[in-house]
């Protein structure tokens, strides 16, 4: 039992990352009924963007000073790589189905995958921890909470994520914008009726999704390791995420978010090994469908034709 | 001339809606086009707000050609569009409702101006502001949608079918307001009526569209009541 303190905190964090990623997910649904499976690589692009800062930063800037700055350049990565692949990928097609938007999606995944291998050799890339002060080494420093060390950059996740819903939640809720974003998401065509530019509407919410996304990546690539397939994973729980919590609802992607963090560090606290971590977002995905299919905070909306 | 459009065709597929069809709006008149089901009426409506293509033809509004402008200059120049079956949406509130009907003013000031202009002409909007437009009465729907339409301070506003499932009361409510708000803010309005009847008592003139093409001009709507053909096809005599 001493141990659970650790894996509560554990899950908390690493599910404040996937709610980062899952707002992504849960935003261009609601916007554009689409399955964004590039999303995970937005991540991955900003983990790299927030890396390449770093390797051109001098050597001695302080880390106070330098985390922010590879945060925010992450951010704008993601952002960067969101409205092109809007632009270029999903934009001409927007009109040619649901089907042809989601098989896009997983090509545009391949592509930034292999991009990513291409531009890099798929070498795995980490922050340096030689010298003490160094970034890296601050990132991997650790205090013991509950019978393990849980890594300090981490306890900057569920605050950073918290901001970013709270900003977001505001935004949608009670600006102009959000109103328009909210309008396009139930109907496009009286939208455009009432003046809404529809393309901007939803290159704007590719942009929101996308500073998340990459946000997430500058996080997660403190104090792991940055590699072309690194999206993958995560990718694919933020997207169960966004499912259990109920996709399309902002609440619900945080909730779901943190759920499949502290699900998968629970697995662990009961001795399951470790290998079968991953299972444990799937587990929960079914779960919820069979009781819940619309997801937990999800509203029981039919098609309408 | 306020509105001309010119030998419009619009098409969807291989499917003609409209062909050819040429017509006028005055400033300052309230005009009627009439039609079954799928004679194009409609059709012309999405044309001139711009949510559907024009094959072929023109629409001139206000001395400037918006054939092929986007729907949100359309929004922009004056036009404002109350669709077919209302579209309000559902789960934002009445006042969020009304306040994306003023999404192209940029002016805060002139936004609030206008809100308490329609929650004069529509007081139940007012006392419902709060309330989300899905579960407004169909009448008050009509009137959100409407009120909504009027929220950018159009010169020329289209209606599609504002008599649609209402009852006979809700009708005549709706169609003073709609004279009221024709005679006292000076907006030009464009009706489209599968009952004729009621168009017919409040328009200052007529059109009738039969399979995507004007069958009958008339000057005088009062008049169009008296038309045999009129009665047969539309006022079920």
């Amino acid at each position: 039992m001493d141990n659970f303190i650790f894996f509560l905190t554990s899950g908390l964090c690493i599910g404040a990352v996937y709610a980062l990623i899952a707002l992504g997910y849960t935003l261009v649904y609601g916007i554009i009924k689409l399955i964004n499976f590039a999303h995970g690589e937005f991540y991955m692009v900003g983990a790299y963007a927030g890396f390449g800062i770093y390797l051109v930063l001098p050597s001695g800037t302080p880390a106070i000073f330098a985390i922010p700055l590879i945060i925010i350049s992450s951010g704008i990565a993601g952002i960067i790589i969101a409205v092109l692949t809007e632009q270029i990928a999903y934009k001409p097609i927007r009109k040619s189905g649901r089907l042809a938007a989601l098989l896009t999606a997983i090509g545009v995944s391949f592509l930034l995958q292999n991009l990513a291998s291409f531009i890099n050799k798929a070498n795995p890339l980490q922050y340096s921890s030689d010298k003490v002060g160094s970034i890296g080494e601050i990132c991997q420093r650790s205090v013991s909470i509950g019978g393990g060390g849980i890594k300090i950059i981490q306890f900057v996740y569920i605050p950073v994520t918290l901001a970013l819903t709270l900003i977001l939640w505001y935004i949608v809720m009670k600006t102009n914008f959000g109103r328009a974003m909210r309008a396009v998401s139930q109907d496009p065509d009286a939208a455009a009726l009432m003046g809404i530019n529809i393309d901007s509407v939803i290159r704007k919410t590719f942009l929101l999704g996308g500073l998340m996304a990459g946000i997430a990546g500058a996080l997660i690539g403190f104090h792991s390791v940055i590699e072309p397939m690194m999206g993958f994973m995560p990718g694919l729980k933020a997207f169960i995420a966004a499912v259990v919590g109920g996709i399309g609802s902002i609440p619900g992607a945080v909730l779901g978010g943190l759920i499949i963090g502290i699900v998968e560090n629970m697995v662990l606290f009961c001795n399951v090994p470790s290998g079968y971590k991953d299972v444990a977002a799937f587990v929960v995905l079914i779960l919820v469908l069979l009781v819940r299919p619309q997801g937990i905070l999800g509203r029981n909306t039919r098609e309408k034709v | 001339m306020f509105l001309e459009v010119k030998e419009l065709s619009v098409s969807y597929g291989a499917v003609d809606a409209l062909e050819n069809v040429s017509l006028h709006i005055n400033e300052g008149e309230i005009v009627a086009l009439l039609g079954a089901n799928g004679a194009g009426k409609s059709s012309m409506l999405d044309a001139i707000s711009r949510i559907v293509p024009a094959k072929s033809g023109r629409i001139i509004f206000n001395g400037a050609d918006i054939t092929k402008e986007k729907p949100e200059n359309v929004v922009r120049k004056g036009i404002a569009h109350c669709p077919e079956g209302r579209k309000i949406f559902f789960d934002l509130t009445v006042l969020e409702n009304l306040q994306l009907g003023a999404y192209t003013v940029k002016d805060p000031d002139a936004v609030l101006v206008n809100l308490e202009k329609i929650f004069t002409y529509f007081p139940v909007l007012k006392d419902r502001r709060k309330q989300k437009g899905g579960t407004l009465s169909g009448g008050e729907q009509q009137m959100l949608a409407v009120g909504r339409s009027l929220m950018s301070s159009p010169k020329l506003l289209l209606l599609d079918e504002p008599s649609l499932g209402l009852a006979p009361k809700l009708i005549d409510q709706i169609f003073e307001i709609i004279r009221k708000i024709n005679f006292l803010e000076k907006v030009t309005v464009f009706l489209i009526e599968q009952n004729a009847n009621e168009a017919l008592l409040h328009a200052d003139r007529a059109y009738v569209l039969e399979n995507g093409r004007i069958s009958i001009i008339s000057d005088n709507a009062e008049e169009l009541l008296k038309n045999p053909h009129i009665i047969r096809a539309y006022l079920g005599g």
